[in-house]
Protein backbone atom coordinates (compact mmCIF):
# COMPACT_ATOMS: atom_id res chain seq x y z
CA UNK A 1 0.00 0.00 0.00
CA UNK A 2 2.98 2.39 1.02
CA UNK A 3 4.01 1.43 -2.93
CA UNK A 4 0.24 2.41 -3.72
CA UNK A 5 0.44 5.89 -1.91
CA UNK A 6 3.52 6.94 -3.48
CA UNK A 7 1.80 6.36 -6.68
CA UNK A 8 -0.98 8.45 -5.71
CA UNK A 9 1.22 11.24 -4.62
CA UNK A 10 2.38 11.50 -8.17
CA UNK A 11 -0.56 11.38 -9.49
CA UNK A 12 -2.20 14.74 -7.32
CA UNK A 13 1.49 16.30 -8.23
CA UNK A 14 0.63 15.83 -11.64
CA UNK A 15 -3.00 17.56 -11.31
CA UNK A 16 -1.16 20.09 -8.97
CA UNK A 17 -3.72 19.00 -6.81
CA UNK A 18 -2.53 18.80 -2.68
CA UNK A 19 -4.03 15.76 -1.04
CA UNK A 20 -5.23 17.80 2.44
CA UNK A 21 -7.08 19.90 -0.29
CA UNK A 22 -8.89 17.07 -2.45
CA UNK A 23 -8.84 14.19 -0.16
CA UNK A 24 -11.62 12.41 -1.43
CA UNK A 25 -9.38 12.36 -4.62
CA UNK A 26 -6.50 11.19 -3.20
CA UNK A 27 -8.12 8.58 -1.41
CA UNK A 28 -9.92 7.14 -4.41
CA UNK A 29 -6.44 7.51 -6.29
CA UNK A 30 -4.60 5.49 -3.12
CA UNK A 31 -7.33 2.52 -3.64
CA UNK A 32 -7.44 2.55 -7.24
CA UNK A 33 -3.73 2.32 -7.12
CA UNK A 34 -3.62 -0.11 -4.50
CA UNK A 35 -6.11 -2.21 -6.80
CA UNK A 36 -3.76 -1.99 -9.32
CA UNK A 37 -0.93 -3.53 -7.88
CA UNK A 38 -2.77 -6.01 -6.09
CA UNK A 39 -3.94 -7.44 -9.10
CA UNK A 40 -0.28 -8.49 -10.19
CA UNK A 41 0.95 -8.97 -6.58
CA UNK A 42 1.37 -12.48 -4.75
CA UNK A 43 -1.52 -12.20 -1.80
CA UNK A 44 -1.48 -15.89 -1.01
CA UNK A 45 -4.94 -17.35 -0.50
CA UNK A 46 -6.51 -14.69 -0.62
CA UNK A 47 -8.64 -13.14 -4.00
CA UNK A 48 -9.01 -9.52 -5.29
CA UNK A 49 -12.39 -9.30 -5.97
CA UNK A 50 -11.28 -7.44 -9.96
CA UNK A 51 -15.13 -6.21 -10.28
CA UNK A 52 -15.71 -4.78 -7.25
CA UNK A 53 -17.79 -1.04 -7.78
CA UNK A 54 -15.55 1.77 -8.33
CA UNK A 55 -12.92 -0.85 -7.87
CA UNK A 56 -12.99 -1.11 -4.17
CA UNK A 57 -10.64 -3.56 -2.40
CA UNK A 58 -12.52 -6.79 -1.68
CA UNK A 59 -10.47 -9.65 -0.88
CA UNK A 60 -11.86 -12.70 -0.32
CA UNK A 61 -10.57 -16.25 0.78
CA UNK A 62 -12.91 -19.19 1.80
CA UNK A 63 -15.76 -17.84 3.37
CA UNK A 64 -14.56 -14.88 4.56
CA UNK A 65 -14.22 -11.41 2.85
CA UNK A 66 -12.58 -8.45 3.70
CA UNK A 67 -13.36 -4.89 2.52
CA UNK A 68 -10.49 -2.04 2.90
CA UNK A 69 -12.37 0.79 3.85
CA UNK A 70 -10.32 4.50 4.58
CA UNK A 71 -10.93 5.94 8.17
CA UNK A 72 -13.26 8.50 8.55
CA UNK A 73 -11.97 12.13 9.80
CA UNK A 74 -12.55 11.23 13.46
CA UNK A 75 -10.69 7.78 12.94
CA UNK A 76 -14.56 6.37 13.43
CA UNK A 77 -15.41 2.61 11.76
CA UNK A 78 -17.33 4.30 8.46
CA UNK A 79 -20.84 3.31 8.73
CA UNK A 80 -22.56 0.89 6.63
CA UNK A 81 -24.90 3.33 5.63
CA UNK A 82 -28.57 2.23 3.87
CA UNK A 83 -26.85 -0.03 0.95
CA UNK A 84 -28.66 -3.05 1.45
CA UNK A 85 -25.55 -5.23 0.42
CA UNK A 86 -23.04 -3.31 2.88
CA UNK A 87 -25.67 -3.59 5.76
CA UNK A 88 -25.92 -7.44 5.29
CA UNK A 89 -21.91 -7.04 4.80
CA UNK A 90 -21.89 -5.71 8.29
CA UNK A 91 -24.13 -8.13 9.98
CA UNK A 92 -22.08 -11.68 11.17
CA UNK A 93 -21.90 -13.71 13.97
CA UNK A 94 -20.20 -12.93 16.69
CA UNK A 95 -16.18 -14.48 16.91
CA UNK A 96 -14.98 -13.00 20.11
CA UNK A 97 -15.18 -15.08 23.11
CA UNK A 98 -15.91 -18.40 20.63
CA UNK A 99 -13.81 -20.71 19.53
CA UNK A 100 -11.35 -19.91 16.36
CA UNK A 101 -12.48 -23.44 14.92
CA UNK A 102 -16.16 -22.35 14.97
CA UNK A 103 -15.07 -19.31 13.33
CA UNK A 104 -13.45 -21.00 10.71
CA UNK A 105 -16.60 -22.62 9.49
CA UNK A 106 -18.77 -19.43 9.36
CA UNK A 107 -18.67 -16.79 6.80
CA UNK A 108 -17.84 -13.33 7.74
CA UNK A 109 -17.01 -10.11 6.54
CA UNK A 110 -14.33 -8.11 8.19
CA UNK A 111 -13.42 -4.59 7.65
CA UNK A 112 -9.96 -3.30 7.75
CA UNK A 113 -9.75 0.68 8.05
CA UNK A 114 -7.12 2.05 6.86
CA UNK A 115 -5.48 5.36 7.24
CA UNK A 116 -1.67 7.49 6.38
CA UNK A 117 0.42 8.46 9.17
CA UNK A 118 0.98 12.48 8.23
CA UNK A 119 4.08 12.07 10.08
CA UNK A 120 5.81 8.78 8.98
CA UNK A 121 3.34 8.16 5.77
CA UNK A 122 3.39 4.72 7.59
CA UNK A 123 -0.36 3.27 6.72
CA UNK A 124 -1.91 2.11 9.91
CA UNK A 125 -4.10 -0.79 9.24
CA UNK A 126 -7.02 -1.92 11.48
CA UNK A 127 -9.17 -5.10 11.72
CA UNK A 128 -12.70 -3.97 12.62
CA UNK A 129 -15.81 -7.23 12.99
CA UNK A 130 -19.01 -6.15 12.56
CA UNK A 131 -21.81 -7.82 14.25
CA UNK A 132 -24.42 -5.24 12.54
CA UNK A 133 -24.92 -2.02 11.27
CA UNK A 134 -25.85 0.97 13.30
CA UNK A 135 -27.25 4.13 13.31
CA UNK A 136 -24.89 7.15 12.16
CA UNK A 137 -23.43 9.36 15.16
CA UNK A 138 -24.47 5.53 17.82
CA UNK A 139 -21.99 3.58 18.85
CA UNK A 140 -20.34 0.93 16.84
CA UNK A 141 -21.53 -2.87 16.81
CA UNK A 142 -18.17 -4.09 16.57
CA UNK A 143 -17.03 -7.47 18.14
CA UNK A 144 -13.21 -7.35 17.62
CA UNK A 145 -11.33 -4.23 16.64
CA UNK A 146 -7.54 -4.82 16.38
CA UNK A 147 -4.21 -2.81 14.69
CA UNK A 148 -2.79 -4.69 12.36
CA UNK A 149 -0.13 -2.54 12.01
CA UNK A 150 3.64 -3.76 12.24
CA UNK A 151 5.19 -2.66 15.21
CA UNK A 152 8.74 -2.42 16.33
CA UNK A 153 8.45 -5.68 18.58
CA UNK A 154 8.22 -7.00 14.97
CA UNK A 155 10.99 -5.48 13.47
CA UNK A 156 13.39 -6.49 16.36
CA UNK A 157 13.23 -9.97 15.14
CA UNK A 158 14.02 -9.67 11.56
CA UNK A 159 17.56 -10.79 11.04
CA UNK A 160 20.72 -10.85 8.10
CA UNK A 161 22.08 -13.51 8.68
CA UNK A 162 25.36 -13.68 6.45
CA UNK A 163 26.07 -16.73 4.29
CA UNK A 164 28.08 -19.52 6.62
CA UNK A 165 30.82 -19.57 3.26
CA UNK A 166 34.32 -20.37 3.79
CA UNK A 167 34.89 -20.82 -0.14
CA UNK A 168 37.95 -19.39 -1.29
CA UNK A 169 38.01 -20.76 -4.76
CA UNK A 170 39.63 -19.50 -7.37
CA UNK A 171 42.62 -17.80 -5.76
CA UNK A 172 45.05 -20.34 -6.43
CA UNK A 173 45.84 -21.11 -2.86
CA UNK A 174 47.85 -24.05 -3.13
CA UNK A 175 48.87 -26.28 0.67
CA UNK A 176 51.83 -27.55 1.51
CA UNK A 177 50.85 -30.52 -0.47
CA UNK A 178 50.02 -29.05 -3.54
CA UNK A 179 46.57 -29.68 -3.23
CA UNK A 180 44.30 -26.14 -4.11
CA UNK A 181 42.14 -25.16 -0.70
CA UNK A 182 38.48 -25.34 -1.36
CA UNK A 183 35.77 -24.28 0.89
CA UNK A 184 32.41 -24.62 2.28
CA UNK A 185 29.42 -22.34 1.68
CA UNK A 186 26.40 -23.33 3.76
CA UNK A 187 27.57 -26.54 4.47
CA UNK A 188 27.69 -27.57 0.55
CA UNK A 189 31.02 -28.20 -0.74
CA UNK A 190 32.18 -25.37 -2.84
CA UNK A 191 32.35 -25.64 -6.82
CA UNK A 192 35.43 -24.63 -8.72
CA UNK B 1 70.65 -12.57 12.51
CA UNK B 2 72.42 -11.80 8.65
CA UNK B 3 71.48 -8.71 7.89
CA UNK B 4 71.51 -5.12 9.64
CA UNK B 5 68.61 -3.67 11.85
CA UNK B 6 67.23 -0.98 10.12
CA UNK B 7 66.60 2.25 11.84
CA UNK B 8 63.10 3.55 10.34
CA UNK B 9 61.63 0.06 12.35
CA UNK B 10 62.42 2.16 15.46
CA UNK B 11 59.82 4.60 14.47
CA UNK B 12 57.47 2.09 13.30
CA UNK B 13 57.52 0.40 16.67
CA UNK B 14 57.03 3.97 18.25
CA UNK B 15 54.16 4.62 15.76
CA UNK B 16 52.43 1.11 16.27
CA UNK B 17 52.66 0.61 20.09
CA UNK B 18 51.42 5.07 19.93
CA UNK B 19 53.98 5.63 22.61
CA UNK B 20 57.22 8.75 22.44
CA UNK B 21 60.87 7.99 21.42
CA UNK B 22 61.19 9.00 25.02
CA UNK B 23 58.79 6.37 27.25
CA UNK B 24 60.64 3.80 24.28
CA UNK B 25 64.28 4.79 25.42
CA UNK B 26 63.17 4.97 28.94
CA UNK B 27 62.01 1.40 28.91
CA UNK B 28 64.57 0.40 26.94
CA UNK B 29 66.98 1.54 29.16
CA UNK B 30 68.43 3.63 26.33
CA UNK B 31 70.33 6.87 27.23
CA UNK B 32 67.95 9.38 26.33
CA UNK B 33 65.23 10.41 23.66
CA UNK B 34 67.62 12.10 21.90
CA UNK B 35 70.11 9.29 21.61
CA UNK B 36 67.10 6.80 20.42
CA UNK B 37 66.11 9.42 17.76
CA UNK B 38 69.81 9.52 16.41
CA UNK B 39 69.52 5.97 15.57
CA UNK B 40 66.04 5.61 14.07
CA UNK B 41 67.23 8.74 12.20
CA UNK B 42 70.77 6.78 11.43
CA UNK B 43 72.82 9.75 12.44
CA UNK B 44 73.82 6.99 15.29
CA UNK B 45 74.54 2.96 14.41
CA UNK B 46 71.80 0.96 15.38
CA UNK B 47 73.32 -2.14 16.92
CA UNK B 48 72.41 -6.04 17.56
CA UNK B 49 72.34 -4.81 21.50
CA UNK B 50 70.31 -1.85 21.01
CA UNK B 51 67.21 -4.25 18.95
CA UNK B 52 67.69 -6.19 21.89
CA UNK B 53 67.07 -4.15 24.72
CA UNK B 54 63.76 -2.90 22.63
CA UNK B 55 62.44 -5.88 21.87
CA UNK B 56 62.76 -7.18 25.51
CA UNK B 57 61.44 -3.95 27.02
CA UNK B 58 58.23 -4.17 24.38
CA UNK B 59 57.97 -8.23 23.93
CA UNK B 60 58.70 -7.64 20.26
CA UNK B 61 60.77 -10.14 18.29
CA UNK B 62 63.89 -9.01 17.09
CA UNK B 63 63.17 -9.63 13.44
CA UNK B 64 60.72 -6.85 13.72
CA UNK B 65 63.85 -4.90 13.19
CA UNK B 66 65.50 -6.24 10.46
CA UNK B 67 62.46 -7.25 8.49
CA UNK B 68 62.17 -5.27 5.23
CA UNK B 69 59.05 -3.17 5.36
CA UNK B 70 57.67 -1.64 1.72
CA UNK B 71 56.76 2.34 2.43
CA UNK B 72 52.99 2.80 2.56
CA UNK B 73 53.06 6.45 2.69
CA UNK B 74 50.13 7.67 4.35
CA UNK B 75 49.12 9.86 1.27
CA UNK B 76 48.61 6.14 -0.70
CA UNK B 77 46.04 5.02 2.46
CA UNK B 78 42.51 5.23 2.27
CA UNK B 79 40.72 6.06 5.83
CA UNK B 80 37.25 5.83 6.29
CA UNK B 81 37.32 8.16 10.15
CA UNK B 82 35.39 10.41 11.27
CA UNK B 83 36.98 14.26 11.34
CA UNK B 84 37.67 14.32 14.92
CA UNK B 85 39.32 11.22 15.14
CA UNK B 86 42.55 11.52 17.10
CA UNK B 87 45.79 12.06 15.58
CA UNK B 88 47.78 9.39 17.55
CA UNK B 89 44.86 6.81 16.94
CA UNK B 90 45.04 7.21 13.27
CA UNK B 91 49.11 7.61 13.10
CA UNK B 92 49.00 3.95 15.26
CA UNK B 93 46.03 2.73 12.79
CA UNK B 94 48.20 3.64 9.64
CA UNK B 95 51.47 1.56 10.93
CA UNK B 96 49.13 -1.30 12.09
CA UNK B 97 47.33 -1.48 8.74
CA UNK B 98 51.18 -0.92 7.29
CA UNK B 99 52.29 -4.32 9.17
CA UNK B 100 49.32 -6.22 7.82
CA UNK B 101 49.93 -5.43 4.58
CA UNK B 102 53.89 -6.10 5.23
CA UNK B 103 52.47 -9.77 6.24
CA UNK B 104 49.83 -10.04 3.03
CA UNK B 105 52.38 -8.97 0.55
CA UNK B 106 55.27 -11.83 2.36
CA UNK B 107 52.60 -14.52 2.40
CA UNK B 108 50.52 -13.95 -0.38
CA UNK B 109 53.49 -15.25 -3.26
CA UNK B 110 54.17 -18.23 -1.27
CA UNK B 111 50.55 -19.38 -0.72
CA UNK B 112 49.97 -18.94 -4.71
CA UNK B 113 47.53 -15.68 -4.56
CA UNK B 114 46.14 -14.78 -7.69
CA UNK B 115 43.90 -12.17 -7.62
CA UNK B 116 41.08 -10.82 -10.00
CA UNK B 117 41.09 -8.16 -12.46
CA UNK B 118 39.67 -5.80 -10.61
CA UNK B 119 37.27 -3.50 -12.75
CA UNK B 120 39.84 0.24 -11.69
CA UNK B 121 38.42 3.42 -12.92
CA UNK B 122 41.13 4.62 -14.84
CA UNK B 123 39.08 8.08 -15.81
CA UNK B 124 41.12 11.43 -15.36
CA UNK B 125 41.53 12.80 -12.12
CA UNK B 126 38.67 14.98 -10.59
CA UNK B 127 35.14 13.88 -9.76
CA UNK B 128 33.32 11.05 -11.24
CA UNK B 129 29.89 11.20 -13.03
CA UNK B 130 27.66 8.93 -10.79
CA UNK B 131 26.85 6.87 -13.49
CA UNK B 132 30.43 5.68 -13.78
CA UNK B 133 30.48 5.10 -10.10
CA UNK B 134 27.41 2.46 -10.43
CA UNK B 135 29.35 0.83 -13.46
CA UNK B 136 32.08 0.37 -11.71
CA UNK B 137 29.71 -1.63 -8.79
CA UNK B 138 27.78 -3.15 -10.95
CA UNK B 139 31.45 -4.39 -12.75
CA UNK B 140 32.81 -5.54 -9.23
CA UNK B 141 28.92 -7.38 -8.12
CA UNK B 142 29.45 -9.12 -11.44
CA UNK B 143 33.11 -10.44 -10.49
CA UNK B 144 31.79 -11.28 -7.18
CA UNK B 145 29.34 -13.62 -8.92
CA UNK B 146 26.35 -11.96 -7.22
CA UNK B 147 23.28 -11.59 -8.60
CA UNK B 148 22.07 -8.33 -10.34
CA UNK B 149 19.60 -7.43 -8.16
CA UNK B 150 20.27 -9.67 -4.89
CA UNK B 151 22.11 -8.91 -1.83
CA UNK B 152 25.33 -10.10 -1.37
CA UNK B 153 25.21 -12.35 1.00
CA UNK B 154 28.56 -12.30 3.04
CA UNK B 155 30.44 -9.07 1.99
CA UNK B 156 33.32 -9.86 3.62
CA UNK B 157 33.71 -13.58 1.45
CA UNK B 158 33.18 -11.90 -1.70
CA UNK B 159 35.69 -9.18 -1.02
CA UNK B 160 37.97 -11.88 -0.32
CA UNK B 161 37.03 -13.67 -3.48
CA UNK B 162 38.03 -10.72 -5.76
CA UNK B 163 41.95 -11.61 -3.68
CA UNK B 164 41.18 -8.31 -1.97
CA UNK B 165 42.78 -9.13 1.59
CA UNK B 166 40.28 -8.29 4.58
CA UNK B 167 41.37 -7.74 8.12
CA UNK B 168 40.52 -6.30 11.37
CA UNK B 169 42.73 -3.41 12.98
CA UNK B 170 42.39 -4.18 16.31
CA UNK B 171 45.68 -1.47 17.41
CA UNK B 172 45.92 -3.19 20.63
CA UNK B 173 45.71 -6.98 20.64
CA UNK B 174 46.23 -7.09 23.81
CA UNK B 175 43.39 -5.36 24.97
CA UNK B 176 39.83 -6.76 23.96
CA UNK B 177 38.67 -3.67 25.63
CA UNK B 178 39.70 -1.20 22.97
CA UNK B 179 36.62 0.01 21.13
CA UNK B 180 38.42 1.90 18.37
CA UNK B 181 35.11 3.02 16.40
CA UNK B 182 34.57 4.75 19.26
CA UNK B 183 37.24 7.08 18.46
CA UNK B 184 36.25 7.74 15.01
CA UNK B 185 37.61 4.66 12.52
CA UNK B 186 35.90 2.41 10.45
CA UNK B 187 38.20 1.56 7.70
CA UNK B 188 41.47 2.12 6.02
CA UNK B 189 42.47 0.79 2.85
CA UNK B 190 45.07 0.52 -0.04
CA UNK B 191 44.99 -0.52 -3.89
CA UNK B 192 47.54 -2.32 -6.29
CA UNK B 193 49.74 -0.12 -6.32
CA UNK B 194 51.38 -1.90 -3.13
CA UNK B 195 50.95 -5.10 -4.32
CA UNK B 196 47.95 -6.83 -3.15
CA UNK B 197 45.16 -4.79 -2.27
CA UNK B 198 44.07 -4.54 1.12
CA UNK B 199 41.29 -3.73 3.30
CA UNK B 200 40.85 -2.83 7.07
CA UNK B 201 37.76 -2.31 9.12
CA UNK B 202 38.16 -1.52 12.88
CA UNK B 203 36.11 -3.74 14.82
CA UNK B 204 33.28 -2.67 17.49
CA UNK B 205 31.14 -1.34 15.11
CA UNK B 206 27.81 -2.99 14.35
CA UNK B 207 28.09 -5.59 11.20
CA UNK B 208 26.42 -3.75 8.98
CA UNK B 209 28.10 -0.99 9.26
CA UNK B 210 31.38 -3.36 8.64
CA UNK B 211 29.52 -4.28 5.43
CA UNK B 212 29.21 -0.64 4.25
CA UNK B 213 32.71 0.08 5.56
CA UNK B 214 34.31 -2.88 3.55
CA UNK B 215 32.18 -1.78 0.81
CA UNK B 216 33.16 1.68 1.27
CA UNK B 217 37.03 0.64 0.88
CA UNK B 218 36.54 -1.61 -1.97
CA UNK B 219 35.21 1.98 -3.48
CA UNK B 220 38.39 3.23 -2.86
CA UNK B 221 40.42 0.33 -4.23
CA UNK B 222 38.50 0.39 -7.29
CA UNK B 223 38.06 3.81 -8.15
CA UNK B 224 41.42 5.71 -6.43
CA UNK B 225 43.64 3.15 -7.26
CA UNK B 226 44.63 4.59 -10.50
CA UNK B 227 43.23 8.02 -10.39
CA UNK B 228 43.19 11.22 -7.48
CA UNK B 229 39.40 11.84 -7.10
CA UNK B 230 38.53 15.76 -5.50
CA UNK B 231 35.81 14.04 -3.18
CA UNK B 232 36.98 10.44 -2.42
CA UNK B 233 34.64 9.46 0.61
CA UNK B 234 31.53 10.96 -1.66
CA UNK B 235 32.77 8.44 -4.11
CA UNK B 236 33.24 5.90 -2.44
CA UNK B 237 30.16 5.84 -0.24
CA UNK B 238 27.90 6.18 -3.55
CA UNK B 239 29.84 2.76 -4.17
CA UNK B 240 29.37 1.08 -1.11
CA UNK B 241 25.45 1.92 -1.90
CA UNK B 242 25.43 0.66 -4.86
CA UNK B 243 27.63 -2.66 -4.17
CA UNK B 244 25.33 -3.45 -1.12
CA UNK B 245 22.04 -2.27 -2.99
CA UNK B 246 21.90 -2.31 -6.95
CA UNK B 247 20.44 0.34 -8.33
CA UNK B 248 17.87 -2.30 -10.06
CA UNK B 249 17.09 -3.71 -6.67
CA UNK B 250 16.87 -0.13 -5.26
CA UNK B 251 14.22 1.02 -7.54
CA UNK B 252 11.94 -1.88 -7.39
CA UNK B 253 12.23 -1.88 -3.54
CA UNK B 254 12.32 1.57 -2.77
CA UNK B 255 9.70 4.34 -3.77
CA UNK B 256 9.07 8.22 -2.78
CA UNK B 257 7.42 7.42 0.15
CA UNK B 258 8.91 4.82 1.48
CA UNK B 259 8.62 4.41 5.11
CA UNK B 260 11.15 3.36 8.18
CA UNK B 261 9.10 -0.11 8.79
CA UNK B 262 9.77 -0.74 5.20
CA UNK B 263 13.28 0.12 5.20
CA UNK B 264 13.86 -2.34 8.07
CA UNK B 265 12.33 -4.87 5.68
CA UNK B 266 15.16 -3.63 3.14
CA UNK B 267 18.04 -4.19 6.08
CA UNK B 268 17.06 -7.46 6.72
CA UNK B 269 17.25 -8.29 2.95
CA UNK B 270 20.29 -6.72 1.92
CA UNK B 271 22.12 -5.93 5.33
CA UNK B 272 22.65 -2.69 4.61
CA UNK B 273 21.95 0.29 7.58
CA UNK B 274 18.24 2.04 7.46
CA UNK B 275 20.49 5.23 7.41
CA UNK B 276 22.44 4.08 4.11
CA UNK B 277 19.75 2.78 2.71
CA UNK B 278 17.90 6.46 2.75
CA UNK B 279 21.05 8.01 1.48
CA UNK B 280 20.89 5.88 -1.03
CA UNK B 281 17.49 6.31 -2.28
CA UNK B 282 17.96 10.09 -1.91
CA UNK B 283 21.26 9.59 -4.25
CA UNK B 284 18.94 7.74 -6.83
CA UNK B 285 16.80 10.60 -6.78
CA UNK B 286 13.77 8.05 -6.00
CA UNK B 287 13.09 10.21 -2.75
CA UNK B 288 13.64 13.75 -2.75
CA UNK B 289 15.25 16.37 -0.22
CA UNK B 290 12.49 16.70 1.94
CA UNK B 291 11.33 12.68 2.02
CA UNK B 292 14.89 12.48 3.22
CA UNK B 293 14.98 14.97 6.07
CA UNK B 294 11.69 13.53 6.96
CA UNK B 295 13.04 9.88 7.35
CA UNK B 296 16.16 11.23 9.38
CA UNK B 297 13.85 13.15 11.67
CA UNK B 298 11.92 9.83 12.33
CA UNK B 299 14.74 7.71 12.89
CA UNK B 300 16.11 10.39 15.87
CA UNK B 301 13.02 10.36 17.51
CA UNK B 302 12.56 6.74 17.30
CA UNK B 303 16.17 6.50 19.39
CA UNK B 304 17.27 4.66 15.56
CA UNK B 305 20.56 6.62 14.61
CA UNK B 306 22.13 5.11 17.64
CA UNK B 307 20.53 1.77 17.90
CA UNK B 308 18.44 0.73 14.36
CA UNK B 309 16.00 -2.30 14.87
CA UNK B 310 17.08 -6.01 12.45
CA UNK B 311 20.19 -7.49 13.45
CA UNK B 312 22.77 -8.21 10.89
CA UNK B 313 24.98 -11.35 12.37
CA UNK B 314 29.09 -10.33 11.74
CA UNK B 315 30.71 -12.07 9.25
CA UNK B 316 34.68 -13.07 9.90
CA UNK B 317 37.70 -12.39 7.21
CA UNK B 318 39.20 -15.41 6.41
CA UNK B 319 42.02 -15.18 3.84
CA UNK B 320 44.91 -13.71 5.62
CA UNK B 321 44.39 -16.19 7.75
CA UNK B 322 44.77 -18.90 4.95
CA UNK B 323 47.19 -16.99 3.46
CA UNK B 324 49.67 -17.12 6.73
CA UNK B 325 49.03 -20.70 7.63
CA UNK B 326 50.28 -21.63 4.27
CA UNK B 327 53.29 -19.64 4.22
CA UNK B 328 54.29 -20.92 7.66
CA UNK B 329 56.00 -24.63 8.57
CA UNK B 330 53.81 -27.43 9.29
CA UNK B 331 52.55 -27.13 12.95
CA UNK B 332 54.42 -23.34 13.70
CA UNK B 333 54.91 -23.17 17.28
CA UNK B 334 54.42 -19.51 18.95
CA UNK B 335 58.16 -18.94 17.94
CA UNK B 336 57.71 -19.72 14.39
CA UNK B 337 55.05 -17.29 13.95
CA UNK B 338 56.74 -14.68 15.43
CA UNK B 339 59.83 -15.20 13.85
CA UNK B 340 58.23 -15.44 10.13
CA UNK B 341 55.96 -12.82 10.89
CA UNK B 342 58.37 -10.26 12.77
CA UNK B 343 55.24 -9.11 14.89
CA UNK B 344 54.22 -10.94 18.47
CA UNK B 345 51.46 -13.76 18.21
CA UNK B 346 48.54 -11.80 19.84
CA UNK B 347 48.97 -9.07 16.59
CA UNK B 348 49.12 -11.70 14.06
CA UNK B 349 46.31 -13.48 15.80
CA UNK B 350 44.64 -9.78 15.90
CA UNK B 351 44.79 -9.60 12.14
CA UNK B 352 44.33 -13.20 10.64
CA UNK B 353 41.66 -14.02 13.71
CA UNK B 354 40.33 -17.73 14.15
CA UNK B 355 36.62 -17.81 12.49
CA UNK B 356 33.67 -19.62 13.11
CA UNK B 357 31.58 -17.88 15.98
CA UNK B 358 28.43 -19.38 14.45
CA UNK B 359 27.66 -22.99 14.63
CA UNK B 360 29.23 -24.43 11.41
CA UNK B 361 26.70 -26.85 9.39
CA UNK B 362 29.64 -28.54 8.00
CA UNK B 363 33.38 -28.78 6.65
CA UNK B 364 36.27 -29.07 8.74
CA UNK B 365 36.48 -27.09 12.12
CA UNK B 366 39.05 -23.89 12.56
CA UNK B 367 42.20 -24.98 12.92
CA UNK B 368 44.53 -22.48 15.64
CA UNK B 369 47.31 -20.99 13.97
CA UNK B 370 49.87 -21.92 16.47
CA UNK B 371 48.96 -25.61 17.04
CA UNK B 372 51.59 -26.03 19.76
CA UNK B 373 53.44 -23.38 21.68
CA UNK B 374 56.89 -23.81 22.03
Amino acid sequence: MPQAISRANDMMAIGSMEPERYRTHYKHNVVGCTHSLLRTADIGPWQLDPNARKKQLHLSKDLWTVRLLSSTFDNQVPNAGRNRARRGFYSNPQVAGRSTDQALLEQHGFLVKWQIDSQSSEVELELIHTLSPWRYGYREHVDLRMPLVTDETDLSNLKFTPADDDDLDGLGLIDSKGQCQRGVVDGRSASS
Amino acid sequence: MDAAPRPERVLALRDLLGLSLESLATSAGLKSQGYLSDIANGIRPFTEQHVQMLAKAVDFPEEFFYVEAPGVESSSLNFRKLKQSKAKTTKKATQYFREASRIVQQTAPTAGLKAKSLPYVDEPDGLLEVEAIEEAAAATRALMGVDSAGPIPNVTRAVERLGIVVTPVALDPTDDEVRVVAEGHFGISHGDRHGVPVVGYFPGASPDRDRFTLGHEVGHVVLHSHRTSTDPEKEANRFAGALLISEEAARSLLHPMVTLNQLARVKAQFGISIQALIMRAAGLGIIDTKRQRSLFVQLSARGWRQSEPVEVEPEEPLLLRKLIELSLPDKPTTSDVEKYMALPRAYVRAMAPLTSKRPRTAGAPPVPLVRSVG
